[in-house]
């Protein structure tokens, strides 16, 4: 769990990373191939695209891990639910992406990295708890995700993936209700 | 309809992580446990809080409790649609998962084992992988490995240590037998004063009128207070409020309700002894400002306290009157009497002999060690701070007036005397190259 102070400690930094962000998404995948080169071969030649997706999933995630309390019996729409969401991009990343699981360490990593470069005396002990605490979850969560895929447990499988490609994936998500649309909007920053 | 979202083995992920992961959502969720065909029981979630529980006959809180002692080897999380008005919180996940854990440690008849190495380092490359468990499983209830009750799983974050880094908090209760000796005012800039130090301080105003916030003009704020927790109305979690201190949270004493007079009156000792041991596993010192006098409501509170500060005026009339703090202190039980961290004598006057004689009179005739080093002038400062609804230490950033610093200097003291942590001395270096 996040405790409040962590929230806190989480949307404060932030705010200090929103006015550094392009500069903050350089840094994350300058660090992250400087520690997996082999990485880079994953991701699209022009990385600008992947960069916009990366800070708006952090603000997403910023923005889902900090609703008051008193709007708890408020439902969400599902596009906008964390764990929906952070599930569906554990399944994305496993089957679509073929990321391994491994490469969560150095994700994590090379996101630390990112915040302490750029946060300099901001990046407090407290602030990188807070954030390790929160990737770490979020990890536990997409592994999970990824799982499903496995185990064929609950949505799309991973044999209609592989039979009908990549489109097929993207309509369980639709049907889930995840659309990388909604969920990559501007309002994200 | 229910709609599934996920399912798996509790030897992949145990009860507690897949609570913690559930927790991150906002529809109403149920995690159901199984065991073989049988579906052995039911945890509600929305929002970070459970909403219910089913295992057997059981209901509620105690048969949460009940479905981490039962066996189980799958889960199976579904979302449904339902009336979220009608539902109701029987407590936040984050608390009642501390305590099924705590509860699983105590009944475990087998050592805790150290932490596994976390799966992040700061060091640049991979960190190595968790070390293996011998033995293989040594699952005995619903996805709580035994040997790692308080450390659910390798490389993540167990909720035992998620608000406490694994230690209980210091509870100091500020007290004074009289009126109008600046309880409040001292709470609420000592409470400052160890944020700025770095410490983790939650400020509980435990006195009805709810002067803390009279203090920072806040009183129209807060939704819930203090007695709300009390008489369970209200989580604690949802009534702490944020400051732009990050290290500091205020529990107001009231929130839109005002408590009856028989509400107030009883006795709610065992209430205290709950919250104040909850405050004290999120943060290194929870500060208590009680109401006036040493009986009745601060009776209660401190036997719910570990130390407790005096607030001495330094004018006769408070001096007479303090005998009863130590009178107060006899009164409660054996075994709830809180250590004296000190007194502090405030409104100092040193031009005034009438003032003075009380900082002679307390130097004589205090226990030893109970009279503080620091005290707090009476100062105009305090007057124009609560103008303005400040804390003195926050009217002028740049140049804040210099009574303010004198809280730093009684935070250095207080944190000395109650154990906290405190920076180590540095090497004495001379002045001139």
């Amino acid at each position: 769990m996040i405790s409040i102070q962590d929230k806190h400690h989480i949307k404060r930094s932030w705010k200090l990373v929103v006015p550094i962000a392009e500069t903050a998404a350089d840094l994350f995948y300058r660090r992250l191939f400087e520690l997996k080169p082999e990485y880079r071969a994953l991701f699209p030649e022009d990385m600008q695209a992947q960069k916009r997706k990366l800070l708006r999933m952090l603000a997403f995630v910023v923005r889902a891990i900090d609703f008051p309390d008193q709007q708890w019996k408020q439902d969400v729409p599902i596009e906008e639910d964390l764990l929906l969401v952070i599930l569906a991009l554990g399944r994305r990343h496993t089957d679509l992406y073929k990321i391994p699981d491994e490469s969560y360490v150095t994700v994590g990593e090379a996101l630390l990295w990112t915040l302490g470069y750029g946060l300099g005396e901001a990046f407090t002990e407290e602030v990188r708890e807070a954030w390790l605490k929160v990737y770490t979850l979020l990890v536990r969560t997409m592994k999970m995700g990824s799982r499903m895929v496995d185990s064929q447990a609950s949505l799309a499988s991973a044999e209609v993936a592989l039979r009908l490609g990549h489109e097929a994936l993207i309509v369980d998500l639709a049907e889930l209700g995840i659309d990388d649309a909604k969920l990559f909007t501007e309002e994200g920053l | 309809m229910k709609i599934a979202v996920m399912e798996g083995k509790l030897d992949d992920v145990d009860l507690p992580g897949v609570l913690q992961v559930v927790g991150l959502g906002r529809q109403f969720t149920g995690v159901e446990l199984r065991e073989k065909d049988s579906v052995v029981g039911t945890i509600f979630v929305k929002a970070g809080r459970i909403v219910g529980a089913e295992s057997g006959e059981l209901r509620g809180k105690a048969a949460f409790f009940d479905l981490f002692q039962r066996p189980s080897t799958f889960f199976h999380v579904y979302r449904s649609a339902v009336n979220a008005g009608a539902l109701d919180s029987i407590g936040s996940l984050s608390s009642l998962l501390v305590e099924a854990l705590g509860r699983a440690r105590d009944e475990s008849n087998v050592e805790v084992v150290a932490a596994p190495q976390p799966e992040l380092t700061t060091s640049p490359g991979l960190a190595p992988p968790p070390p293996a468990t011998s033995g293989g499983s040594t699952r005995s209830r619903a996805g709580v490995p035994a040997k790692k009750a308080a450390s659910v799983e390798p490389g993540l974050v167990s909720p035992l240590d998620l608000d406490t880094g694994g230690k209980s908090g210091v509870v100091l209760s500020i007290a004074s037998p009289k009126g109008g000796c600046g309880k409040t005012t001292v709470a609420l800039n000592l409470a400052i004063s160890l944020a700025r130090q770095r410490h983790r301080v939650i400020l509980v105003d435990a006195d009805i009128n709810g002067d803390v916030l009279s203090w920072l003009n806040a009183r129209h704020k807060p939704h819930y207070g203090t007695y709300d927790v009390l008489v369970g109305l209200a989580e604690v979690e949802s009534c702490l409020l944020g400051t732009i201190l990050p290290e500091l949270q205020i529990l107001p004493a009231l929130g839109k309700r005002i408590p009856s007079a028989s509400e107030v009156m009883s006795d709610q000792s065992d209430a205290w002894k709950e919250l104040a041991s909850k405050l004290a596993q999120m943060a290194d010192v929870v500060l208590i400002d009680c109401p006036s006098g040493m009986y009745g409501g601060t009776h209660q509170v401190l036997k719910a306290s570990t130390h407790v500060l005096g607030v001495l005026q330094a004018e006769a009339v408070a001096r007479r009157s303090f005998d009863m703090f130590r009178e107060g202190l006899k009164a409660l039980p054996e075994g709830a009497n809180p250590a004296v961290a000190g007194v502090l004598l405030n409104m100092l006057q040193a031009r005034h002999g009438a003032s003075l004689a009380v900082l002679q009179d307390a130097c004589a005739s205090l226990p030893e060690n109970w009279l503080l080093e620091t005290s707090i002038p009476r100062s105009a400062a305090f007057l124009d701070a609560s103008g303005e609804g400040l804390p003195v230490r926050m009217m002028d950033d740049n140049s804040p007036p210099a009574v303010s610093w004198l809280f730093d200097t009684l935070a250095a003291e207080v944190t000395q005397r109650v154990g906290l942590n405190a920076p180590s001395r540095s090497r004495p270096r001379s002045l001139l190259l």
